[in-house]
């Protein structure tokens, strides 16, 4: 009964995404006002109709319901709720279920927070959301319902795949999904815009918050994945350059070049065309994403099951919104000017040379994940990249653009007077370079150039990101939130830099064979291994060792690495040993049982990885904290008629 | 019996589904000296697991990559250079063995693209940062310094 | 001016409008390399055996009838052989048995064996159990051969010829539709035999 109404909602929703993309589309092009005023109610319902069809599903799992397909293909009566709830998007089509959740919360939250926006732009904002919203129902209906039946229903589920049983599960891909489908909000106040007719500063300020927003959270979104990566699945590897990993970072990459972009455009109407086009291509390569994984068009270990014909009908949707969107930009763009001047040290060329240097990033990194698919239509003879093509390769524009950051923070709108600001360059410079050089050398005993670069770097970025702030604070003024937010996320970064600095030069990893009493010497700790025992898990069983760790003969831990068996899918697992110390990790997980009561393990100390976490989860946080900055709000209250937008004069006490 | 059936289905949908594998294989072998064990580790990483293949070979617990991984181990102590041991694998199982496309005239645009992207780069930003410096007579306006102040 | 909407600009050269259809155009092309690689997605993970069209391995195994015998590529020179590496844990090794067993009894070319990281007892047990279609089997316990052979998962079935240059590779399992249209029409008409 549940599932079939669950399905039935879905269908509602398909109907309700079409009125309100026509509505919102039609009405403003049309002028009909009582049809622009339908749109609202068109996105509540289509929100009602969703949450109902996630809730049946929802339902479904928590129940035991084998008797639907896909919660027959991922659960089991021995999976802990936890995991019936979380494994709603555990694989193909309960992941798009969660996609079109998303998106119609999105929705939902513009039409809240655009109520006093000119209505026909609101409008014609729902009315692109819901053409995306109308197109992912329709391929999920078609080709991927997950309220499909089982005659006759099994007696139990073959279990939610072990590798996702993990709390990571719970919060990585909601999260990350949270802001590939943010980017959709940009899109459409572009799509808005183009189809108006108008883009000018005020169209920026409204977009700026959402993508900011979707910024933060594709910033979170991505951490928690390296992070579940690195303590669950890849032992220490947090980032593989797979190309599904690629494909969420180069949305990053253009999100971030969009949101400095905008500020621009905001500030002194600036690079129009520019960050219509960025806002454009961000959301798209969410949605090329969206393809890779779900196509079974590259190898990777994230790819749900492969299908051409899927691969086959979201292409056909790729092309149809981006296509138009492209199509639009191609007529609308061209008429888009402004006469604005800067100078080279100006912030504007700062921020010129960030969005460049970016997109040149993120350029690599898609030639490079394209590359095997290039060579491919090419009837070239196969290729294949990796990571020893993509570190090199996205380090060239990222070192440069980490430097110019720690100087173009400093500089003025317009004529930057960077001559004026000298001092504080100066000083951070040397004593950046100063701790990078000192850290290097002393701490870690000597080694790479790029080591003392990359601290340095870290640091200086640090350090220029409180120079103005502290001085404001010197003087008795108060500071902004977007201000606040800015410089903490910078600072964010900077402690991100330092932090895979340091893990990428300083880690130390052996693999070595231990019988019960014997000692391994790891980056100067001493691991010794005492010994193993049974264990026995809710849904596993396993075999427990215990490590003890010291150093210097000063005992530090005792671990407890496990190997674990899932009784329903047959298949192992391993669960590290981890002790953290002072941000640094100390890690052991058991490989193979030798015999004779010898087993191998791999030992790693990765220091100051704790960083790695904290630096983007502070860059998330400072952009968040940015978004509720008195101006947005007052932006929002305002009309194009009204507000004369002169660069300055707003309240930003 | 359907059942069964579609139970053998679903187990086969799980081994495509399950194809997502824990990484890492622990392999304690070492070479005799540390020049040569640090060669072994870097051609462990740059090289693809011929069955796991989104999984380099160092991690990968698949016997074929131990097999490869000890056949690698041979060669080095046997005196071979990285070239040779790369190309030994590449005439068996293509140059899809490994993550480093190799320089040649075929990858080169692969390999200059950063190269030609950020020429391309800096001519644009030169152009654009020369067209906006000669507006800047023409404009008067005051902007914000960047923290809020009324500057001109 | 600071606000601006669409009124008509002084206008503009060609070179102007083009560039941005720049990023229409570029996406047209993504869309092809794509749809391209839709059309071989079934083939990801397969690797091209860059073996075909060159000289196969020179190989010498232990064979598993009697380990003190070795046997290898110079007692193939001169004829027409199917190499097929198997194993007992193998499952769809398992279901290409048959299809062997047929091409055994139909073909005068002969089908060699490379048991490959498997256990002797086992292998003879299964062989015994389901019939052998291989006029002899070799044991590869350490996996040297297959490597040398580009193996990567069993079965592959390779064909090879009088000179010893490999001709055709078959990743997975043997059917008998693949005998037909791949390596019945290379060999020379009288050897091979439909099944």
């Amino acid at each position: 009964m549940l599932p079939e109404l669950g399905h039935f909602a879905l269908i509602l929703a398909l109907l309700l995404a079409g009125l309100q993309a026509f509505f919102g589309i039609a009405g403003p092009a049309l002028g009909r006002d009582r049809w622009v005023a339908a749109t609202i109610p068109a996105v509540a319902g289509q929100f009602v109709m969703v949450a109902t069809g996630m809730g049946c599903l929802s339902a479904s799992f928590i129940n035991f319901d084998f008797s639907v397909r896909y919660v027959a293909e991922n659960s089991n009566s021995a999976l802990p709720l936890f995991y019936r709830v979380a494994a709603l998007w555990g694989a193909h089509e309960g992941s798009l279920l969660l996609w079109i959740f998303l998106l119609a919360c999105w929705t939902l939250a513009v039409a809240i927070g655009s109520t006093r926006l000119p209505p026909r732009f609101s409008a014609r904002v729902l009315g692109v959301l819901g053409v995306v919203s109308f197109g992912f129902l329709l391929f999920t209906l078609v080709t991927s319902n997950p309220f499909l039946r089982i005659e006759p229903p099994p007696p139990d589920g073959i279990d939610l795949n072990p590798l996702l049983q993990d709390p990571g599960l719970a919060t990585h891909p909601p999260i990350l999904y949270t802001g590939y489908v943010g980017l959709a909000v940009a899109f459409a106040f572009a799509g808005a815009a183009m189809l108006e007719g108008r883009l000018d500063q005020l169209w920026a300020r409204w977009t700026r918050p959402w993508t900011t927003a979707a910024w933060a959270f594709l910033t979170c979104g991505i951490t928690l994945g390296s992070w579940w990566s690195y303590y669950t699945l890849g032992w220490g590897g947090y980032w593989a350059w797979d190309p599904v990993e690629n494909a969420s970072f180069m949305p990053w990459l253009v999100a971030t070049a969009l949101i400095h972009s905008l500020a621009v455009t905001d500030k002194r109407g600036l690079f129009k065309s520019w960050t219509l086009l960025l806002a454009i291509v961000g959301f798209s390569l969410s949605l090329i994403g969206t393809f890779l994984v779900r196509s079974g068009v590259t190898v990777s270990v994230h790819s749900f099951a492969a299908d051409p014909s899927r691969g086959i009908a979201i292409l056909i949707f790729l092309i149809a919104v981006i296509g138009s969107a492209l199509t639009l930009y191609a007529w609308r763009a061209p008429l888009l000017r402004s006469e604005a001047g800067f100078e080279l040290t100006a912030r504007e060329s700062f921020l010129l040379f960030n969005n460049i240097l970016l997109v040149i990033a993120a350029a690599c990194v898609f030639g490079g994940t394209m590359a095997p698919l290039i060579a491919q239509a090419l009837h070239q003879p196969p290729l294949s990249v990796g990571p020893p093509y993509f570190r090199p390769t996205f380090l060239l524009p990222v070192v440069p653009l980490l430097a110019l950051l720690a100087v173009g923070i400093h500089a003025n709108w317009k004529r930057g007077r960077l001559a004026e600001r000298r001092g504080p360059i100066l000083v951070t410079f040397c004593i950046a370079a100063a701790i990078g050089t000192a850290v290097v050398l002393g701490a870690f005993g000597g080694r790479h150039l790029l080591a003392i670069v990359g601290l340095g770097l870290g640091v200086w970025i640090m350090l220029s990101s409180l120079v103005d702030p502290l001085d404001r604070l010197r003087r008795g003024l108060s500071l902004s939130r977007a201000v606040l937010g800015m410089s903490i996320a910078h600072i964010g970064l900077g402690v991100a830099v330092i932090a895979l600095t340091a893990v990428e030069s300083y880690t130390v990893e052996r693999d070595v064979a231990l019988g019960v009493g014997d000692t391994a010497h790891v980056g100067g700790y001493d691991f010794r291994f005492l010994g193993t025992r049974p264990v026995e898990g809710p849904n596993y069983s396993a075999i427990r060792a215990q490590v003890y760790v010291s150093r210097h003969g000063r005992p530090i831990v005792t671990l407890y690495p496990e190997k674990r068996e899932y009784w329903v899918r047959r298949t192992t697992g391993t669960v590290a040993g981890i002790k953290n110390r002072y941000g640094t990790d100390i890690f052991i997980a058991m490989g193979d049982d030798l015999g004779a009561g010898r087993w191998s393990m791999r030992a790693q100390i990765r220091p100051l990885v704790t960083l790695l976490w904290l630096g983007p989860m502070l860059m998330a946080f400072g952009g968040l904290c940015a978004i509720t900055d008195r101006r947005y709000r007052l932006a929002r209250e305002a009309t194009p008629a009204s507000e004369p937008l002169r660069g300055a004069k707003e309240h930003t006490a | 019996m359907l059942r069964a059936r579609l139970l053998a289905a679903m187990g086969l949908l799980s081994l495509v589904l399950g194809g997502m594998r824990l990484a890492h294989a622990v392999d304690p072998a070492q070479l005799p000296n540390p020049v040569l064990q640090g060669r072994y580790e870097t051609l462990i990483h740059e090289l693809r697991c011929v069955q796991c293949q989104d999984e380099a070979l160092a991690d990968s617990e698949v016997g074929i990559a131990a097999e490869i991984r000890q056949q690698i181990r041979t060669m080095l102590i046997a005196g071979k250079s990285d070239e040779q041991i790369r190309d030994y694998l590449v005439s068996r199982y293509s140059e899809f063995i490994l993550f480093k496309p190799r320089y040649s005239l075929r990858n080169a645009w692969l390999w200059l693209l950063p190269i030609v992207l950020l020429g391309i780069g800096l001519l644009v930003a030169a152009r654009i940062v020369r067209a906006r410096r000669a507006l800047l007579d023409r404009d008067s306006e005051p902007v914000e310094s960047a923290f809020g102040e009324p500057r001109a | 001016m600071s606000t601006t909407s669409l009124q008509p600009p002084p206008p503009a050269s060609a070179p102007h409008y083009v560039r941005f259809l720049v990023p229409l155009a570029f996406f047209v092309l993504l869309v092809a390399v794509l749809a391209v690689g839709i059309k071989h997605s079934p083939e990801v993970g397969v690797i091209q055996s860059p073996l075909v069209g060159k000289a196969a391995p020179a190989w010498q195994l232990p064979m598993l009838t009697d380990s003190g015998r070795a046997f290898g590529s110079r007692d193939l020179r001169g004829q027409w052989y199917v190499l097929n590496v198997w194993g007992t844990w193998c499952p769809t090794c398992r279901e290409e048995h048959e299809t062997l067993l047929q091409i055994s009894r139909s073909t005068r070319v002969p089908i060699i064996g490379i048991d490959w990281n498997d256990d002797d007892t086992e292998a003879m047990t299964y062989l015994a159990k389901l019939g052998n279609p291989y006029g002899t089997v070799t044991v590869d316990h350490d996996g040297r051969a297959a490597i040398d052979w580009g193996v990567y998962a069993a079965p592959e079935t390779f064909l090879v010829d009088p000179h010893g240059m490999v001709v055709y590779k078959q990743i997975g399992a043997m059917t008998p539709d693949v005998w037909r249209r791949e390596f019945a029409p290379r060999l020379p008409g009288g050897l091979a035999a439909g099944s």
